[in-house]
């Protein structure tokens, strides 16, 4: 095997680990509040620096050989099947790890202000922590199954971060929500996995890791299964997964009740890393996607209709966590348009700034909440710049980015995604893109104006957040102004082995440009008007009904629970439940054989009658058979 | 003659022997049957064995033959008088 | 040619008798019967030319035991000795087993077709019993006794124990 051994790398990992097992068993009786924020934190900083010291390795190696491994211990051994608990950490590795450590650094230091005084302080950072370990094992997973194992666990530690209010029932439905969800994509990415592994075990190639898969994904473009190509069932198996995981349609259902969830959680899971797991897996396994043209034609329909849906339902939100949550899934979108168009370090370049301008504006609206004392909806607030000026500042800094102002972060990766699909996708993708654009600055910048600007509509004095919270948002606010400028080209670079588009811009490129930027622009004009009280008012009067479909968000909820939810309860009801448990395992299986053994006991019992001659007789047919069989 | 034929004459004793005593109801039956049955047996050994040995285990038989009906008798007095009653139908203490 | 019907004929005696015992209600007929088995056996053996088996069986089981049994069958009261009908079915049952049990013995018996037996008179036939009783098998013999001492104990034991209460 290639890549130079590295042992470092498992270190990356066990910190987390670590600071999951000091703080949960340890962290309510002998840490408290201050230390154990400061052991969480401490845990991924030093995960961050260990990422960053491989990062550094890694860069000094030969650009074709840019591969650092590290081996845990012998997974499986299974006759021909082997899988080991491997890392591995090339050029694709080192970002999301980076971005990982780095951003949920920055949220633990946020969240030591944000929990401060919660009762369940310790198990926070514990969970968090749990988290961390788990997504740091799905990006530097040098094998699939590894990798579902980080998959799975960040699955977990969601839900347990959901409901970390468990309490209230609301907030622990919303926890259950989330992972049955999740589960249900896994059970697709689970068949991909396996139909791949049979698929490779039936032309003779038993090793699961990334190298020879990628070296034997070739193999499988003769095979068809069920008709279709294996690549293609296999991609759309695993793209299922990562709808579940990265909340695209049809499961992105979870994503906006996960804000019933600490912010800072919303921030770190639901923002920078959680949903970021699909889009890492394609790109991880976009030699298997290149394989499969029609996957990927799937991938970016379904991240286009997803974009576009999810920026017409945050148009009408009021609530401000809403708001981000549909943004999430709509820049999620984004994300999956680029992969599906085949460039995958465009998604990869639009992950990162993501990950900086939507944690800072979680941060920002935490800050907001935590400020108005609980309040969440942006109809009871404005006027806050005055009350809370840096918090403004840095929420102005994210608005900005993620509007699509030239020279943002936010700009840079958007254009490229839109570039590159107008190349691969045609134009009709490209022109939902501009326009979820365009929809996407409209719906920041109302929330923006509502929160911030106007008249304050709300009651009492919002107090600005301690030091602890605005420190780690101005960190993000920079990344997320200055990022997309140095990470431009630096990152295709670094990015190279496994970017087939480089840094060739299509002739068309200024055009384009130009057109999503004055979309963008025209975004952030709209809202301004339309958000005037008289004039809100006199749109809804104008379009009741459509304004009522909006903001019930299509009532997607309420379908799945009619088409769905209902005939799984009346068939676990009826079915499993009354036939199958009560009746057959109860009362045929359990009940049945006392009551056969009962039986057969009292019909022997017979036998026993006290009569000695009855007794002799039978001792005389067991003598008559025995011979009668022997001889 | 055969071997055969003496073999047959004791078994045809023994079978019926026996099937006397499966069918008959009395306690004190039965014990007489049993000792039908040893006595068939007896001859078996005595017809088919070497001449000395057999007849040596033969003469000691019938002294186990007369231990047995001795101690078997006491017992269907001492359960018959307990039972009050020799058919062995009646007795059914041990039922269950 | 003596041999075969003389075995012939008291066998088929004794096998009459148990025949007959078997249909016998009468206890004291039944045990009359009996003694006609035993006595047919002792002819048996003098065919044989096992004559001091026979003498011994006349002693023994005619005599000793069969005064046993009659002592006994007098010895109990007549009216413990209810009939109440069997069921046929278990009746039947028994006839059955012991049929098969003599199929299955005279199937086992038919390599026995092969070997032929003739015993001769011999005169000093009781001598070699009685040397063969009293050398080779002497322990056992004697251990015989002891046998006979704890059976006389034990039918002692069992049947004193009502004198007592």
């Amino acid at each position: 095997m290639e890549g130079n051994y590295y042992p470092l790398l498992k270190w990356i990992l066990l910190a987390p680990l670590a600071g999951f097992a000091v703080n949960g068993l340890l962290g309510k009786k002998f840490l408290g509040e201050k230390a154990g924020g400061i052991v969480g934190a401490l845990a991924i900083f030093v995960a961050f620096i260990f990422a960053a010291l491989s990062f550094s390795d890694l860069l000094n190696l030969p650009v074709e050989n840019r591969l650092l491994r590290d081996t845990l211990y012998s997974w499986i051994s299974a006759g021909t099947f082997s899988v080991d608990a491997a890392f591995r950490f090339d050029p694709l590795s080192a970002v999301m790890a980076l971005v990982v450590t780095g951003v949920s650094f920055l949220i633990h230091v946020y969240s030591i202000g944000y929990m401060h005084g919660d009762a369940g302080y310790n198990r926070y950072f514990a969970y968090l922590n749990l988290f961390v370990f788990f997504m740091l094992a799905l990006v530097l997973a040098d094998n699939p199954l590894v990798m579902f194992v980080g998959w799975e666990g960040v699955g977990l530690c969601s839900y347990l971060l959901i409901g970390f209010w468990y309490e209230d029932p609301e907030k622990a439905a919303a926890g259950k929500k989330a992972f049955i969800t999740n589960r249900v994509g896994d059970a697709g990415f689970l068949l991909g996995l396996m139909l791949l592994s049979a698929l490779l075990a039936f032309n003779g190639v038993f090793a699961m890791d990334f190298e020879s898969l990628e070296k034997n994904a070739p193999l499988l473009t003769s095979i068809t299964v069920l008709g279709v190509g294996a690549p293609t069932l296999i991609c759309l198996l695993l793209f299922f997964g990562a709808t579940g995981k990265s909340a695209q349609f049809p499961l992105y259902v979870w994503l906006p009740d996960a804000m019933a969830g600490p912010t800072p959680v919303s921030a770190l899971i639901h923002a920078a890393t959680m949903v970021t797991a699909g889009v890492y897996m394609l790109a991880r396994l976009h030699f298997l996607y290149e394989l499969a043209p029609k996957a990927l034609e799937v991938v970016m329909l379904t991240g286009c209709f997803t974009a576009f849906f999810a920026a017409v339902i945050a148009l009408l939100q009021k609530d401000i966590k809403k708001v981000l949550a549909y943004s999430t899934v709509s820049q999620l979108g984004y994300m999956f348009m680029a992969a599906g168009a085949g460039a995958f370090s465009a998604s990869v370049f639009h992950l990162a700034t993501h990950a900086f301008f939507k944690a800072l504006l979680f941060l920002g609206a935490g800050s907001v909440i935590h400020g108005m004392s609980g309040e969440q909806d942006m109809f009871k607030m404005g006027g806050l710049k005055k009350e809370m000026p840096f918090t403004f500042l840095l929420i102005g800094a994210g608005w900005l980015a993620i509007a699509g102002v030239p020279g943002l972060s936010g700009f840079y990766s958007k254009d490229l995604i839109l570039e590159k699909v107008f190349e691969h996708g045609g134009t009709f993708v490209w022109g939902a893109g501009v326009l979820t654009a365009a929809m996407t600055a409209f719906y920041t910048t109302r929330l923006f104006v509502l929160t911030f600007l106007r008249e304050k509509r709300g009651h009492g004095h919002a107090h600005e957040s301690p030091l602890t919270m605005t420190l780690p948002m101005a960190v993000l606010g920079v990344l997320a102004l200055a990022g997309g400028f140095l990470l431009k080209d630096r990152l295709f670079v670094f990015l190279e082995p496994m970017a087939e588009h480089g840094a060739g811009h299509d002739p068309l490129a200024a055009r384009l440009m130009l057109i999503s930027v004055v979309a963008g622009l025209s975004g952030i004009a709209a809202a301004f008007l339309l958000t005037l009280p008289k004039t809100a008012a006199a749109l809804k009067r104008a379009m009741p009904r459509i304004h009522d479909l909006v903001y019930h968000k299509f009532y997607v909820d309420e379908i799945y629970g009619f088409l769905i939810i209902k005939p799984l309860r009346l068939v676990s009801d009826k079915v499993l439940f009354q036939l199958v448990d009560a009746g057959l395992i109860d009362g045929v299986i359990v009940n049945g054989s006392a009551n056969a053994s009962y039986t057969a006991g009292k019909a022997l019992a017979k036998v026993q009658n006290g009569r000695l001659d009855i007794y002799a007789l039978i001792f005389a047919i067991g003598v008559a058979l025995m011979l009668y069989w022997a001889i | 003659m055969s071997a055969y034929s003496l073999a047959a004459v004791s078994f045809v004793l023994f079978s019926l022997a026996a099937a006397g005593f499966l069918t008959c109801g009395s306690l004190v039956r039965m014990l007489m049957f049993l000792e039908l049955m040893l006595n068939a047996a007896n001859i078996a050994l005595v017809a088919l064995g070497p001449e000395t040995v057999s007849q040596a285990y033969a003469v000691m038989l019938f002294a186990i033959a007369a231990a047995e009906a001795g101690i078997g008798l006491a017992l269907i007095i001492t359960l018959a008088s307990a039972f009050r009653t020799l058919e062995a139908e009646n007795i059914r203490e041990l039922k269950g | 040619m003596i041999l075969a019907a003389s075995v012939y004929l008291f066998g088929g005696l004794a096998a009459l008798a148990t025949l007959l015992m078997i249909f016998q209600r009468d206890p004291v007929k039944a045990a009359m019967l009996m003694l006609a088995a035993l006595l047919s056996t002792a002819g048996l053996y003098l065919a044989l030319s096992a004559q001091l088996l026979a003498a011994l069986q006349i002693i023994l089981y005619a005599g000793a035991i069969m005064t046993l049994f009659i002592v006994a069958l007098s010895a109990t009261p007549a009216a413990w000795r209810d009939k109440p009908s069997r069921g046929s079915f278990t009746k039947v049952l028994g006839l059955a087993a012991a049929a098969v049990i003599l199929t299955e013995l005279l199937k086992v018996s038919a390599a026995l077709k092969a070997i032929m037996i003739s015993p001769e008179f011999s005169e000093t036939g009781t001598l070699d019993l009685a040397l063969t009783l009293f050398g080779r098998f002497a322990f056992q013999f004697e251990l015989l006794s002891l046998l006979i001492l704890a059976a006389i104990v034990a039918a002692v034991a069992l049947t004193s124990k009502r004198r007592a209460a």
